[in-house]
């Protein structure tokens, strides 16, 4: 199984983060507000990429007069999805445990 | 929020050099950002990420077709100009050299021979590469630029010994963009309803 790229897990956790059934606006915002910017089309570039994996789910959702009568698409984390994320979370926290230029407050 | 007009044009282009399942969301996700108070470069510059990113998308996923698609396009014109360049040079030598037209009525005959082959060379692109063909052709208008300005900048290292008169014009540079456009319509890129369901805006 190919492991998560960076982008890929930046989007997974944003989606998380941002609750399941969350769209492009939001995802972008919330990568933005942790300094990790991306612009839309990566966005939903990064998101094919998940979904083709199984890893998310998307949905049409409403038109609404402020996007020009587009429709949004919604995002959701499926359980497959949640389960990599988990397990990469646990492989990096063994990895960077005892390591001590990772200790403490960088910012 | 904002409530000038949305920028239409930058919306027409990520529909008709962007097509794809996306399109219309990303056009939404961008629209509401902008009512949100983003500018309008902001606004252009997502649409050209966008392209670009398109391109690159079918790229990776199919660079086969794309590249035999360019590849044919490209072949065409090679041909094509062994055949008109000898038409070309001998009417600049009968009428140029002659004295009876000036250099700069050589641009439009170059045009009008230009003209057909651009054309074809879209139309070419799009056929090959079928579904990829917006990054196709968006790479054969690209090179076609890359190779007018190799050709513009060969032309007057030839000129500039032999003519100490001879001043680049800005001016020379006019068939560049309609022969790009060419390249766009013969493609179908111009014309037709993009292959998403673009809607149309309404502000």
């Amino acid at each position: 199984m190919d492991s998560l790229t960076n982008s890929e897990l930046l989007v997974m956790s944003a989606v998380l983060r941002l609750g399941n059934d969350t769209y492009g606006v939001p995802i972008v915002q919330e990568l933005e507000r942790n300094r990790h910017p991306m612009s839309v089309a990566t966005v939903y570039v990064v998101l094919g990429r998940l979904e083709a994996r199984g890893l998310v789910a998307a949905a049409m959702g409403e038109a609404t007069p402020e996007r020009g009568g587009r429709a949004k698409r919604y995002f959701r984390v499926t359980a497959k999805g949640v389960r990599e994320v988990r397990a990469l979370q646990r492989t990096l926290i063994r990895l960077w445990s005892g390591v001590p230029q990772l200790q403490g407050d960088t910012t | 929020m904002r409530t000038s007009r949305t920028p239409f044009i930058a919306t027409w282009i990520l529909h008709r050099f962007a097509p794809g399942p996306e399109t219309d969301a990303i056009a939404g996700d961008l629209l509401e950002q902008y009512r949100q108070g983003r500018s309008r470069l902001w606004f252009w510059r997502e649409v050209a990420i966008a392209i670009l990113t398109n391109i690159w998308s079918d790229i990776r996923q199919d660079s086969p077709i794309l590249l035999a698609a360019i590849a044919v396009a490209w072949i065409l014109a090679v041909v094509w100009h062994w055949l008109v360049t000898p038409v070309e040079y001998s009417l600049l030598v009968r009428y140029v050299i002659g004295g009876q037209a000036r250099l700069d009525q050589m641009d439009w005959v170059g045009f009008l021979l230009e003209a057909p082959i651009v054309t074809i060379m879209g139309w070419t692109a799009a056929r090959v590469a079928g579904r990829r063909r917006s990054a196709a052709v968006l790479v054969v208008a690209a090179s076609g630029l890359a190779s007018s300005a190799w050709s513009i900048w060969a032309n007057a290292r030839i000129v500039r010994p032999v003519s100490p008169d001879y001043h680049f014009s800005t001016w020379s540079l006019w068939p560049i963009p309609l022969l790009t456009v060419l390249v766009l319509f013969g493609g179908g890129l111009l014309t037709g309803s993009p292959k998403t369901s673009a809607t149309v805006d309404t502000q």
